[in-house]
């Protein structure tokens, strides 16, 4: 019977602990572990900052590509192993870091994070393999959707070279070779550049402890130093087909402004029927952009818009944004690790104080970010 | 019989009352309140998809007897969905907890009085995302048709029916307040007795989807099939997770494809399996999709006990953890699965579909249960029955 108390013991989450601990290990990597009581899913995220691998247009996609050919794992049979307990990996290239991201039922942290660890490795890539890769890569460009191709072009307008899309150049793609890939993979796989994001129904320091012995083997590399983005350029571009976008410039995420265009944007966005708005947190200078991919009311609904009657809702609907992040452990491990990956202070608990101290005269400032002169303008051709 | 007479639709209230079904979803640990109706199509021709279309476009407007503004209050100045499957309608009514009355309100108002446009032109909607356009397939052309004056709300009426109407309500609220609210706003929602007095128009034609798909659709599943289950099964291992044998096959091997997905797509009596490939600029589709299934056929007689194993335990998650890859297309903007999100959408849905409760935990299970040869042998009569399709892009 001891031994079996012991167990029983041994597995339980202690009940005093805190919320969520964040660790930094000696070469710059960071764990962060969430926990949340009784969630019966786990979420176990690897981020990979791009600040060491900035992306020019002669480079643009490579990234992509490597997520891809990374994402297999080591030995091929990855996804069956995780799908088989009813967890599955994700992964998606962004502007500021690569994310992997591992779904797993609770209790499963082990598997979970020797997923991630399989995704660190750099396999043996061919040219052929890269061909059969950019093959695919031009399918799912294919499939690309409207709203990627207006915030594509809202960015490029707006930022240049700065605001590359992550997705990527196929020409760029289809002309990478093994070589290069594996010098982007020494860029980016340091210490320095990496954050595990755990949330679930986890023990805070024995989860830090399984992440921070995966993460402490690899090299420091550089200082984490911030990374910046030029300021935005008001612009009007048009693009082939249909739709319009209007996105408004902000500053970091943990700049009051960053909240009040949020709101102004998502109050917007709901007097529209099929809008859709996007915000990438970022620590540098990023975009908010509401669109429609199947008209042109935009523009007019920013011009007419009255921030005396608009103000009540788009502080609840930014709340609502900024909660809906922290309610699952998917949520939760994507928002806190995209954060930390690029810098320390950013934390989901300042937006939310912005959007409570937010002034209707600040929202106002906010509407005027979308409109004419301010903001860009992405406008379909038909 | 003067035509402007024949024209005139004749909509007579009878005395007769049927009360839709109402599911309650209780729930103290959900933030906010969630107002789903599915309602039952009957078999419509592609003039008649115009139509719904139209209509599922009037009706985020909501209730005639409310404004933009009082709308707008009651969801938190979020949108209330339609969306068209061919099965049914689909209404979602998000709004905050403390706005569970209005709610109720919103929806009892557009079951019975939805403020409809039938003033103007058909024109076709919005062109889908591509992966929607290969799965829904295109829109109906539209264009030109100059609708009758209350030829829409005629419509409306022969659809919206008390007897084809199925809500459910979940939310943070105590035990019966929905239901209660409900029992009080929909009260005397008389069914009409309509007469369509115009001839049909002819029916529109299809058209092409964005890109270019192959696709293998198997014979359809009755909601009653003794071989629901290892039918189900079978999608999860041919088609969801890259694991499957369609991720292998078209986009490892032979890299046709980005995405591809099996896909339970519903029709007015039950649903179909298809296998679905995105396939864009290839240059022998037929030939394509020809190999796709003598290889699917052989991957099928080499599946282990592993690939049992994964199959099942994808469709645990799917179910009881609302793990994404899920096959169930039941709604216009992609599949569903078992997470609270889903949770009131699939309450009705499944009750209106199969006329038994949903129950997510008792289906993983008798997932669980379905043996490997049982597993084959379903795969197989889907495989060897699938009809074979090529979908061109405009």
């Amino acid at each position: 019977m001891l031994p079996l108390i012991a167990c029983l013991l041994a597995t339980q989450v202690p009940v005093g602990q805190p919320p969520r601990l964040r660790t930094s290990l000696s070469n710059g990597a960071i764990v962060q572990v969430e926990r949340m009581p009784n969630a019966n899913s786990l979420s176990v995220q690897l981020f990979v900052a791009s600040r060491n691998t900035p992306e020019t247009p002669a480079t643009n996609g490579r990234r992509h590509l490597l997520e891809h050919l990374v994402a297999r794992g080591t030995h091929g049979d990855l996804d069956q192993r995780l799908e088989s307990v009813g967890a599955f990996l994700n992964a998606h290239t962004l502007r500021d870091a690569t994310q992997f991201e591992v779904t797993l039922p609770a209790g499963q942290l082990k598997l979970g994070l020797a997923a991630l660890q399989e995704t660190m490795h750099m396999p043996e890539v061919t040219q052929d393999v890269i061909k059969h890769e950019a093959i695919v890569l031009g399918q799912e460009s294919a499939l690309r959707e409207p709203e990627d191709k207006l915030s594509a072009a809202a960015w490029s307008a707006a930022y240049g070279d700065d605001g590359l899309d992550a997705f990527g150049n196929l020409d760029v793609i289809r002309s990478t070779t093994p070589a290069d890939l594996v010098e982007l993979h020494r860029r980016m796989y340091i210490g320095s550049n990496l954050v595990i994001s755990i949330a679930g129904d986890v023990d805070l320091d024995a989860a830090t402890k399984l992440a921070a012995d995966i993460l402490k083997v690899i090299p420091a590399g550089e200082t984490r130093l911030p990374s910046s983005r030029k300021s935005a350029t008001s612009a009007e571009v048009t693009l082939p087909g249909s739709g319009e976008a209007r996105g408004a410039a902000v500053p970091g995420f943990l700049s009051p402004k960053s909240a009040w265009v949020l709101a102004a944007g998502l109050s917007v966005a709901a007097t529209i029927p099929n809008c859709f708005v996007t915000y990438t947190p970022t620590s540098r200078n990023g975009l908010v952009i509401v669109g429609q991919t199947d008209g042109n009311r935009i523009g007019s609904a920013f011009d007419s818009a009255k921030a005396n009657e608009l103000v009540a809702h788009g502080r609840r609907l930014a709340r609502r944004w900024v909660e809906r992040q922290l309610q699952d452990p998917t949520a939760v491990a994507s928002l806190r690790g995209m954060l930390l990956v690029q810098s320390l202070g950013l934390k989901p608990e300042v937006m939310l104080e912005n959007i409570d101290a937010m002034q209707p005269y600040q929202f106002e400032e906010g509407l005027d970010a979308f409109r004419h002169g301010a903001g860009v303008i992405v406008g379909g051709t038909r | 019989m003067s035509l402007l007479l024949l024209l005139a639709a004749h909509v007579v209230a009878s005395q007769k009352t049927v009360t839709p079904k109402f599911i309650e979803l209780s729930d103290p640990g959900l933030s906010e309140v969630t107002v789903e109706a599915i309602v039952k199509l009957p078999a419509l021709d592609n003039h008649e998809r115009a139509m719904l279309d139209r209509l599922a476009r009037s009706i985020p407007m909501g209730p005639a007897e409310y404004s933009q503004n009082d709308l707008m209050a009651i969801t938190g100045g979020r949108v209330v969905r339609c969306d068209i499957m061919p099965d049914c309608l689909v209404i979602e009514i998000p709004a905050f907890k403390e706005d569970l009355v209005g709610a109720i309100s919103v929806l009892a108002g557009v079951l019975r009085n939805a403020r409809i446009d039938d003033s103007s032109t058909l024109t076709s909607g919005n062109e889908p995302d591509p992966w929607t356009s290969v799965i829904h397939g295109p829109l109906a052309p539209q264009d030109g048709y100059k609708l009758r004056k209350g030829e829409l709300a005629e419509f409306y009426h022969r659809v919206f029916r008390p007897e084809s109407v199925t809500v459910a309500v979940s939310g943070p609220f105590a035990s019966d307040e929905a239901q209660k609210e409900w029992d009080r706003k929909i009260d005397g929602w008389q069914l009409p007795n309509l007469i369509r007095a115009w001839p049909l128009p002819d029916p529109l034609p299809d058209s092409s989807p964005s890109i270019g798909a192959i696709e293998l659709d198997g014979p359809e599943i009755s909601p009653d099939s003794p071989n629901l289950n290892s039918s189900l099964l079978a999608l999860f291992a041919l088609g969801c997770g890259k694991g499957g044998s369609l991720y292998r096959i078209a986009r490892e091997k032979d890299g046709l494809s980005y995405r591809q997905e099996a896909v339970l797509w519903p029709t007015t009596t039950g649903w179909v399996p298809r296998l679905v490939v995105a396939a864009s600029d290839q240059k022998d589709p037929d030939g394509a999709a020809a190999q796709l299934k003598i290889d699917l056929i052989a991957d099928v007689s080499k599946w282990t006990e592993a690939d049992r194993l994964r199959a099942s335990g994808l469709a645990t998650g799917v179910l009881e953890r609302g793990v994404p890859l899920s096959p169930f297309y039941f709604q216009s903007d992609g599949p569903v699965t078992g997470s609270v999100y889903n949770r009131a959408f699939l309450e009705a849905y499944w009750l209106s579909k199969t006329g038994t409760p949903w129950n997510a935990e008792g289906m993983a299970e008798r997932l669980r249960g379905v043996s490997l040869e049982a597993l084959k042998a379903a795969a197989y009569e889907m495989l060897t029955h699938a009809q074979l399709l090529v979908k061109r892009p405009k």
